[in-house]
C-alpha cells in the first residue's frame, strides 16, 4: 500500500458570480482523489470539468471569494487549516505547478538563471552558489546541454519547448513530492509535446515524485499516467488504473470521449456526444451528464449517482454495465 | 442542441446588467446631468438679468436679495454663475464634438490603412502633442483676436490627437480580429467595415474619451478666459468670473473668485471621474 | 474525369525584414505547388512555423504573393492582390470561435449582411436562407436572434461555418477549424463539415496541426515543414505508410493507444 502523498476528500468549491448579487456559483462538487509518491495520475477533462479549478485548490491558490468545503491533506496533514506563512512554506518546498503558458510565467526582464534561483534562495532553501549548481545540473538533465549559456539568456531568446523545460526544471529547483502539471504541452507542437512529456516522465520516476497532470487529451494522459480521473462538470465520473479505464470505461462519458477522437488509421462516423460540455453550475438535479446521455433514464434525471467499486475502477453511473465499449485499434 | 433553454440566459444576463450599476459612476453622472441641465436651463431660472448693473448695489456680500452678493458693478454674482454656466458648458462642448469627430476619424483611419498614412498622421500628432492647449489659444488669439470662437477652435485642434491616439489603438485591436477578415473576404468595403463595426466597437472608448476631454476642456475653456483671450466681457462665463473676482479677493470678497472657481472644480472632477469609470467598463467589459 | 479546381505553383512568400539588422526577411513559404480536384478535401499539416497557414492566407487572399501562379477553377488569379478571388469562389472558416463574429451583431444579421452584399435576394428570401443556413450546420432557426456571446464555442463555429456557406462559395478553406473547441464539439462539426461536403460539391482546403483530424477529413494531404512541401499524397498513404523522416517523426509524436513518449524526435537536438 502505497503511502498518500495528496489527499483530496469531498472538495467543493464555489465561486462567487461574476456581477456583485449574483449567487454562489459551484464550479467543483464533491471530488475525491488521491496521489500516492512515486504515482502519476491523470486528471482529464473538457472545458468546464472543474480540472484547473482543483489544482488551483491543491495549491491554495482559489481566487478570492471562492469558498471551498471538504479535506485537503498533504501527508496527512489538512493544508485548508494552514496560515499564510504555513501555505507559504508548503508551496515552496513540497508542492510544484507547470503551468500551460510559460510565457505568461515566466519574467521577461529576468535572465533564466536568476528565474531559477530566487525561488528557492528567497525561501532559504540553500545558498546562491548552491542554486546555481543545482540550476545548472537541472538542465542539464532535461536535455539543455548547453547549459550555463542559456542561464545568462532572457525568455524570449528561448522557444517554447526550450522554456517548458526550464519550467520543469524550476518545479524541480525545491526538490518538491508532488508535481502538479497543467495542461504543460497543450500549446506546444506535437514533436515537442512528446520531448516534454518524456522528460517529465522520466524525472517524476527518476526522483519517485508523486504527479497530477492535468489534460484534456486522454491519449496522453493514458500514456504518461498511472491512473486515470475523468472529470465532467465539476465532479469525477470515473477513476482507476489506466489499464482499466482506457480499455473498458465504464462511464458513458469516458467512452463517449474515446469515442468521439478521430483515428489516424481510419475514416469513420465519429460518435459524437450531443451536446456541450457543462459546468457544475449548469447543472440542476441528478446526474450531470444525463442531458447528453444515451444511457439516461428517468433514476438518472432525479437521482446523482454515487461513485461506487464497478469492475475494478471507480464509477458514478447509474449504468455502469450498458456502456458500449469503443473498438480502437491499437498503435 | 444546448443544454441551458437560451431565454434564461438572456433573463439572467438583464438582472445582472441591471446590478451592476457602480455608485460612483452613478453618482458622478447625476452631477454631470444636472450641470448640463444648469447650462442648458440657466438663465431661465436666474432671479436677476446677468448683465443688469447697479452701482448703487455694488460689491455688496450675500444678502437675502443677492444670495452671494453683487460683483464690482452690481451685478448678481448667483445670476451669472446661472447664466454663465451655458457658455462655459458650450465651449467646452463645441471642443469636444469637433476634437472627438476628427480625432475618430484619424484614428479609425491610422488602423484602417496602416502604413503611410498611419506614419504621417502619427507624426502630425507627435507634432501637436508638444503644444499645450492654452499655448494654441494664445496664438489664435494674438492671429485672429481674442473671443470665444478663437479659443473653440484652436482648443479643439489641440485635443484631436489625444482622442486620435486612442481610438487608433482600440481600432487596430478590432481590425485584428477575425471577423473583419471574414467581412472582406465577403466584398465587403472597407468604408462599410469601419463604419459599421469598427466604429460600433470603439464606440464605448469614444464615450469614455469624449467624457474625459470635456472635463480637460472645461478646464483649458476657462483658463482662456481668464486669461482674457477666451470669452471676453461683459459676458458672464465661470473663468471670466475668477478673474473679474481677483481685486475683491485683496479687499476680502471671495464670492465671486470662489463661487466660479468651484462650480469650473465641480465641473471638472464629474466629469473626469465619469470619463475614468466609463473607460474602466470599456476596457474591463471586453 | 474530375478536374482541378485549384492550381497552385511554385508559391514563395518572404515577409520583409522587421528590423535593420536582419539581412533577408522571413522565408514563410517555399516553393510550394499542389492541385486541388474539385469536390475533393486538401489537408494541409505541420506544426508552427511550417508556413501552412500562411500558404492557406494566401491562396484566400489575405496576404499577397510575389512569386508563384494561381488558378482557381482554370482561371488566373493575381496573388500580388488581395481580397480578389471573390466572395462566392472562396471563404473562411477560422480557428478562433470568439473572434469570428462582431460582437455587436447578432448572428442572423451577420449572415443577412452578407447576402445583402453578394446577393440580389429580397429581405424574406434572406430570412428564409439564413433559416436554411442555420438548419444546416445544425443549429435552430432562432439561433439568429442570438449575440455570439450567448453562443458556445462549438455553436459559435457552426455558425461560422453557416457564414462561409451564404455565398455558395466554390472552395472553403478552413484554418485550424476545430482546434480550439473540445474533443466531444470537435467530433460533431467534423461529422458536419463531412456532411456538408456529401451534399454539395464543395472543395475543401482544411489546415491543421493535428493529424488524426486531417485523416478524418481529407482525402489528399500535404506536409510542409519550414515552408516546404516534405511528403504529398493520399490522406491514407502518407499517414499509415510515410516515406520521409519528418512525416514518421511527426507521426510517432501523436499520443494514441499504447504510445510512449520518446525523445529526439523534435526537429532541434540540443532542445526545442
Amino acid at each position: 500500500m502505497k503511502h498518500a502523498l495528496l489527499e483530496i476528500d469531498g472538495l467543493s468549491v464555489d465561486l462567487l458570480g461574476r456581477q456583485r448579487g449574483d449567487g454562489l456559483r459551484r464550479v467543483i462538487h464533491d471530488v475525491s482523489l488521491t496521489v500516492a509518491s512515486g504515482e502519476s495520475v491523470g486528471l482529464v477533462g473538457e472545458s468546464g470539468s472543474g480540472k484547473s479549478m482543483t489544482t488551483k485548490a491543491v495549491m491554495g491558490l482559489l481566487p478570492r471569494g471562492a469558498r471551498a468545503n471538504g479535506a485537503l491533506r498533504y501527508h496527512g496533514q489538512d493544508i485548508s487549516g494552514y496560515n499564510r506563512k504555513e501555505l507559504s512554506a508548503y508551496r515552496a518546498k513540497q508542492i510544484a505547478m507547470i503551468y500551460q503558458d510559460p510565457r505568461a510565467h515566466t519574467n521577461p526582464l529576468v535572465k533564466i538563471g536568476d528565474f531559477l534561483i530566487e525561488g528557492v534562495v528567497a525561501a532559504k532553501l540553500m545558498s546562491r552558489a548552491d542554486a546555481r549548481e543545482r540550476a545548472h545540473d537541472l538542465l542539464q538533465s532535461v536535455g539543455i546541454t548547453d547549459a550555463g549559456r542559456r542561464m545568462v539568456q532572457y525568455p524570449h531568446e528561448l522557444s517554447g519547448g526550450l522554456l517548458q523545460r526550464v519550467m520543469i526544471v524550476m518545479a524541480l529547483m525545491s526538490s518538491p513530492s508532488l508535481i502538479l502539471a497543467d495542461e504543460p504541452t497543450t500549446a506546444l507542437d506535437v514533436t515537442v509535446q512528446s520531448e516534454v512529456v518524456a522528460i517529465l516522465a522520466e524525472q517524476i520516476r527518476d526522483r519517485s515524485l508523486g504527479m497530477l497532470f492535468i489534460t484534456h487529451d486522454l491519449d496522453l494522459a493514458a500514456a504518461i499516467s498511472d491512473s486515470l480521473a475523468v472529470m465532467y462538470a465539476g465532479a469525477i465520473v470515473e477513476n482507476g488504473s489506466v489499464k482499466a479505464i482506457y480499455d473498458s470505461p465504464r462511464h458513458p462519458y469516458t467512452a463517449g470521449l474515446l469515442a468521439s477522437r478521430p483515428s489516424l488509421h481510419e475514416v469513420k462516423r465519429l460518435q459524437a456526444i450531443p451536446g456541450r460540455p457543462l459546468s457544475a453550475f449548469e447543472v440542476a438535479g441528478g446526474c450531470a451528464f444525463a442531458s447528453r446521455c444515451p444511457l439516461a433514464s428517468q433514476r438518472c434525471l432525479d437521482e446523482r449517482p454515487v461513485m461506487r467499486e464497478v469492475d475494478g475502477r471507480e464509477v458514478a453511473c447509474h449504468h455502469p454495465q450498458n456502456v458500449e465499449l469503443p473498438t480502437r485499434r491499437p498503435a | 442542441m444546448t443544454a441551458v433553454p437560451v431565454s434564461g440566459v438572456r433573463l439572467a444576463r438583464i438582472s445582472t446588467a441591471a446590478r451592476r450599476i457602480d455608485p460612483i459612476l452613478a453618482t458622478a453622472g447625476v452631477v454631470c446631468a444636472l450641470l448640463v441641465l444648469l447650462a442648458i436651463a440657466g438663465p431661465w431660472i436666474a432671479p436677476f438679468p446677468p448683465n443688469q448693473t447697479d452701482v448703487l448695489a455694488a460689491s455688496q456680500g450675500p444678502s437675502a436679495t443677492h444670495l452671494l452678493g453683487t460683483d464690482s458693478i452690481g451685478r448678481d454674482i448667483l445670476s451669472r454663475l446661472l447664466a454663465g454656466a451655458r457658455l462655459s458648458f458650450l465651449g467646452p462642448g463645441i471642443i469636444v464634438v469637433l476634437s472627438t469627430t476628427l480625432g475618430t476619424l484619424f484614428g479609425i483611419a491610422c488602423a484602417w490603412w496602416g502604413g503611410f498614412v498611419d506614419s504621417m498622421l502619427t507624426k502630425a500628432f507627435n507634432v501637436l502633442f508638444a503644444i499645450p492647449g492654452i499655448l494654441m489659444a494664445l496664438v489664435a488669439a494674438a492671429v485672429f483676436g481674442a473671443g470665444f470662437w478663437a479659443a473653440v477652435l484652436s482648443l479643439s485642434l489641440v485635443y484631436v490627437p489625444y482622442v486620435a491616439r486612442v481610438i487608433r489603438s482600440a481600432a487596430l485591436q478590432e481590425r485584428r480580429r477575425p471577423y473583419v477578415e471574414a467581412c472582406q473576404l465577403a466584398g465587403m468595403s472597407g468604408l462599410r467595415i469601419c463604419s459599421r463595426h469598427v466604429f460600433g466597437n470603439v464606440q464605448p472608448v469614444v464615450v469614455a474619451q469624449a467624457t474625459v476631454g470635456f472635463g480637460s476642456a472645461l478646464m483649458d475653456f476657462g483658463a482662456a478666459s481668464f486669461l482674457g483671450i477666451g470669452v471676453q466681457p461683459p459676458q458672464a462665463e465661470w473663468g471670466l468670473m475668477v478673474s473679474d473676482g481677483r481685486t475683491e479677493l485683496l479687499n476680502g470678497a471671495l464670492q465671486q473668485s470662489l463661487s466660479a472657481g468651484a462650480l469650473i472644480v465641480l465641473s471638472v472632477v464629474a466629469f473626469n471621474v465619469l470619463g475614468e469609470r466609463l473607460s474602466d467598463r470599456t476596457g474591463a467589459g471586453r | 474525369m474530375s478536374e482541378n479546381i485549384l492550381e497552385l505553383r511554385n508559391l514563395r512568400k518572404v515577409f520583409a525584414a522587421r528590423s535593420a539588422g536582419m539581412s533577408a526577411g522571413i522565408v514563410a513559404v517555399d516553393d510550394v505547388s499542389f492541385d486541388v480536384v474539385r469536390g475533393s478535401s486538401l489537408g494541409i499539416v505541420g506544426e508552427s512555423g511550417s508556413g501552412k497557414t500562411t500558404t492557406a492566407r494566401i491562396i484566400a487572399g489575405l496576404e499577397t504573393a510575389a512569386a508563384g501562379t494561381l488558378d482557381i477553377g482554370g482561371e488566373s488569379v493575381d496573388m500580388s492582390r488581395r481580397f480578389n478571388r471573390g466572395p462566392s469562389t472562396l471563404q473562411m472558416v477560422f480557428q478562433d470561435p470568439f473572434g469570428s463574429f462582431d460582437p455587436r451583431q447578432r448572428i442572423g444579421a451577420a449572415i443577412d449582411e452578407l447576402l445583402r452584399i453578394g446577393t440580389r435576394l429580397d429581405r424574406t428570401a434572406r430570412r428564409a436562407r439564413v433559416a436554411d443556413l442555420l438548419e444546416q450546420v445544425g443549429l435552430n432557426a432562432s439561433h439568429a436572434e442570438e449575440l455570439p456571446r450567448n453562443l458556445s464555442g462549438g455553436q459559435r463555429q457552426r455558425a461560422a461555418i453557416a457564414r462561409a456557406l451564404a455565398l455558395r462559395p466554390r472552395i472553403l478553406i478552413l484554418d485550424e477549424a476545430v482546434s480550439a473547441l473540445d474533443v466531444s464539439v470537435q467530433a460533431q462539426v467534423l461529422n458536419l463539415l463531412a456532411d456538408i461536403r456529401r451534399d454539395t460539391e464543395i472543395t475543401y482546403l482544411f489546415v491543421s496541426h493535428d493529424l488524426a483530424v486531417i485523416r478524418q477529413i481529407s482525402d489528399r494531404c500535404i506536409v510542409m515543414q519550414a515552408g516546404r512541401i516534405v511528403e504529398q499524397g493520399t490522406t491514407a498513404e502518407v499517414l499509415t505508410d510515410p516515406q520521409e523522416e519528418y512525416t514518421k517523426r511527426l507521426l510517432d509524436a501523436v499520443p494514441r493507444p499504447g504510445w510512449k513518449p520518446g525523445r529526439g524526435l523534435a526537429h532541434n537536438g540540443s532542445g526545442t
